[in-house]
């Protein structure tokens, strides 16, 4: 029964760190933002299994609702593309 | 998506597994299944025992009654957090001359909003004033009571918030009325002759036959408060369009 | 036997569930443009979201071996589905009317456009 869970974590945290990867590389701010927002989504699951709602409860509402909505707040302030 | 990337992704996930499989099957990491001591000292003592805190949630009494001065302190970081937050916003003249009204989303939106709000505030409510008893506590449910504003502003507007009462300031008072009832919460033992921030001999353990695990959950409902209006407040100064603040300020025009 | 009958039930559920999401995935990959793409991502959560979930709670209802904590698990899974068909269609309606308002598509072989005249 572990090895299942033990599956689920090893994707849900690969998918993660894909997911990062996209957001660090995206040039468009707008889709880096939405890439963050599914990295958070990744590991909410892979804190579900580890077993740590306390942490899942604040996380799931700040990176998911309240993180994303900021930046794009921030972002509609400045400029869309990333100026290097 | 670019060749490049799908180079480096692979690279990088074969990294990953060959790390995490090395550890595990040549690096012959021992498996542990013994607790230790401090871990075994807050669960034996949370609920029974002489250093209880009378609390069935080992986290949170662990948050606030073991380790209580180090989420006081977290919660002076998020409180400058938010006053930095507000410096750099800081709009002198008053605001309301601009208004506008808000056109807002579809009545279907609307409609949805409006019965999803009620559901999250009460299940952030639960979240927070359960914290003693369930996983959850303050900062979980004041960080979920805050995508209800955050709804309404999309939905509807800034201005349907602000022309029913809650303004920037409205949620600066809530939110410092919270901040200082915790204060007040951390001194009240010694008045009564303990140390900083004791719980159980001073606060009551059952009020009215409901296990209450002292001032955790008066803790909790202060946090819950604190944290709700403080990120309310970062949203309504986030959400002033930046023409007002062109208008107001008098910079550069473009 | 109405444990039985349950247990089917839900399975065939379940089992629509993944059609869905299979069908879901694929639209969403060969569709032209934005707006039949929109639909197909729908399909996906209403299909393949909701009808799992309803049926994951019959399933529930069904197994006898696992005593009283069937009723939570059904009433929970009852509880996300209602959710999931309040918000899901709302969003997929936000999502087209903002796009269609700020005109940020824009799509060959127009058949019809009944919004296009209208200020809002």
């Amino acid at each position: 029964m572990i090895f299942i869970h033990l599956v689920i974590l090893a994707i849900s945290m690969i998918l993660g760190f894909v997911f990062s990867y996209l957001a660090i590389m995206e040039e468009d701010l707008l889709k880096a933002v939405i890439y963050s927002a599914g990295q958070g989504v990744m590991f909410s699951i892979a804190f579900y299994i580890l077993m740590a709602p306390d942490v899942l409860l604040a996380y799931i509402a700040i990176a998911i609702g309240i993180y994303t909505a900021l930046l794009v707040f921030v972002i509609s302030k400045t400029e869309r593309k990333e100026v290097v | 998506m670019k060749r490049g990337h799908i180079i480096a992704l692979g690279v990088f996930i074969a990294l990953i597994l060959l790390v995490s499989l090395g550890i595990t099957f040549v690096g012959k990491v021992p498996m542990t299944t013994d607790v230790r001591p401090l871990g075994l000292f807050y669960l034996k003592n949370s609920y029974f025992g002489n250093y209880a805190a009378r609390s069935p949630e080992v986290v949170t009494s662990i948050l606030w009654d073991y380790r209580g001065l180090d989420t006081l302190f977290e919660t002076g970081v998020f409180f400058l957090a938010i006053i930095s937050a507000l410096a750099l916003f800081r709009i002198e003249k008053k605001e309301e001359k601009v208004k506008e009204k808000g056109e807002g989303f579809t009545f279907i939106v609307k409609d949805t909003v409006r019965i999803i709000s009620v559901l999250i505030v009460a299940v952030s409510a639960a979240i927070a004033l359960h914290g003693h008893l369930t996983p959850g506590g303050g900062f979980q449910g004041g960080s979920a009571l805050a995508v209800v504003p955050l709804l309404i502003i999309v939905a509807f507007s800034k201005y349907a918030l602000e022309g029913r009462g809650l303004t920037k300031d409205t949620a600066m008072i809530v939110r410092s009325i919270g901040l200082i009832s915790i204060i007040i919460l951390v001194l009240i033992p010694l008045a009564a002759g303990g140390y900083l921030m004791q719980n159980l001999p001073v606060f009551p353990s059952h009020i009215l036959g409901q296990l209450t695990s002292g001032s955790l959950v008066f803790y909790n409902l202060f946090e819950y408060i604190a944290v709700g209006a403080g990120f309310t407040a970062v949203f309504l100064l986030l959400s002033i369009p930046e023409k007002v603040f062109h208008k107001i300020i008098g910079g550069e025009k473009e | 036997m109405i444990s039985e009958a349950l247990m089917y039930i839900g399975g065939i559920l379940v089992i629509i569930g993944g059609i869905c999401d299979f069908f879901g995935a694929l639209g969403l990959l060969r569709f032209p443009h934005f707006y039949v793409r929109l639909h197909a991502a729908t399909v996906g959560t209403i299909g393949g979201a909701v009808v799992p979930l309803i049926g994951a709670a019959i399933l529930a209802l069904g197994c006898d071996f696992l005593g009283w904590i069937r009723y939570p698990i059904a009433g929970m899974s009852f509880i996300t589905a209602i959710l999931i068909l309040i918000v899901s269609p709302t969003a997929t309606h936000a999502l087209a009317f903002a796009a269609h308002r700020s005109k940020a598509i824009e799509w060959k072989e127009k058949v019809c456009d009944h919004l296009e005249g209208v200020k809002r």
